[in-house]
């Protein structure tokens, strides 16, 4: 091992733990990353406790009222019902402008 | 995304079908960089006549969706000439962390505690989902987008790079907030007063 891995698996502090630990529901983490994890988190209660509720907040997010899922404060953004309609017929407008 | 069905959005002409396939995705790209809903639809309409007006520049070399957000980023670049106001703050990595996580030392400034309930029994509580869903509203618009977009399952993670507009790492630092803040509010908000 690398005397640059060696430094990241013994010196990992909480701050780069829990962006490893959110890293790792988004992608494979490499063997470094995992070993420096897996260091820190046998010392260290709280970043364990991070990522079980990092997996917890993912399942119940996987619960998620329709309903809840579906209103504006936590849906993603979208142009409004409205300004689509209304893009799509100056759309057609300038269509029929061009054709006569 | 299939490059044959991009390019019948593109070659049919119909630019109804242009709003539906893009129109989302335009909105997120400007509304991150205008931060408001109103200016961000106006230029997004714009883009859409400037687009439709130009179409036979578009080039089959480059995707059909990128050609649109280089007419929408010279829009944007439009609005902040004119109006004399700042772009947002572009965020990298360095200018999103801050001190109120960790402490100068990396420590956690409020540490995760153990949530007891499990997620059923959560799932069921009508009052846990309002408290959730105010934590996200609370949440800097940028970081909610990029965690719902993940979590939601609504895009993959080079599709979220791309409709922001950054890099995987700064989507990383994103998510790796969003999670933090949303889980501290949690626990602050609920976990600690069951």
């Amino acid at each position: 091992m690398q005397l640059k891995n060696l430094k990241l698996v013994f010196s990992l502090r909480c701050e780069e733990a829990s962006q490893l630990i959110s890293d790792s529901l988004d992608r494979d983490l490499t063997a470094v990353e995992r070993w420096a994890l897996r260091v820190h988190t046998l010392a260290c209660r709280p970043c364990r406790r991070l990522l079980r509720q990092l997996q917890t907040m993912r399942e119940l997010v996987s619960k998620i009222p329709d309903a809840l899922r579906d209103t504006s404060r936590i849906s993603v953004t979208r142009l409004s019902a409205e300004r689509r309609r209304r893009i799509k017929q100056l759309l057609r407008e300038a269509q029929q402008q061009e054709s006569s | 995304m299939a490059v044959d069905a991009e390019q019948n959005v593109s070659q049919g002409n119909d630019p109804a079908r242009w709003v539906d396939r893009y129109g989302d995705v335009m909105l997120s790209f400007a509304l991150a960089r205008t931060g408001r809903q109103d200016v961000a639809e106006d230029l997004v309409q714009e883009t859409f006549l400037a687009a439709w007006r130009a179409r036979d520049t578009y080039e089959k070399r480059s995707k059909f969706g990128t050609w649109l957000l280089g007419i929408l980023r010279r829009k944007i670049a439009d609005y902040f000439r004119a109006s004399g106001r700042e772009p947002a703050r572009r965020s990298g990595a360095a200018a999103e962390s801050d001190q109120s996580l960790f402490d100068g030392r990396g420590k956690w400034v409020e540490a995760p505690a153990g949530w007891q309930r499990t997620p059923d029994e959560l799932a069921e509580n009508a009052e846990f989902w309002t408290i959730f869903a105010n934590c996200l509203s609370d949440m800097p618009v940028h970081l909610a987008q990029a965690f719902q977009l993940r979590e939601f399952g609504l895009a993959t993670m080079n599709q979220i790079c791309q409709t922001a507009g950054i890099t995987p790492k700064n989507l990383s630092v994103r998510l790796h907030r969003a999670r933090l803040l949303l889980r501290q509010c949690l626990e602050r908000k609920w976990f600690r007063n069951e």
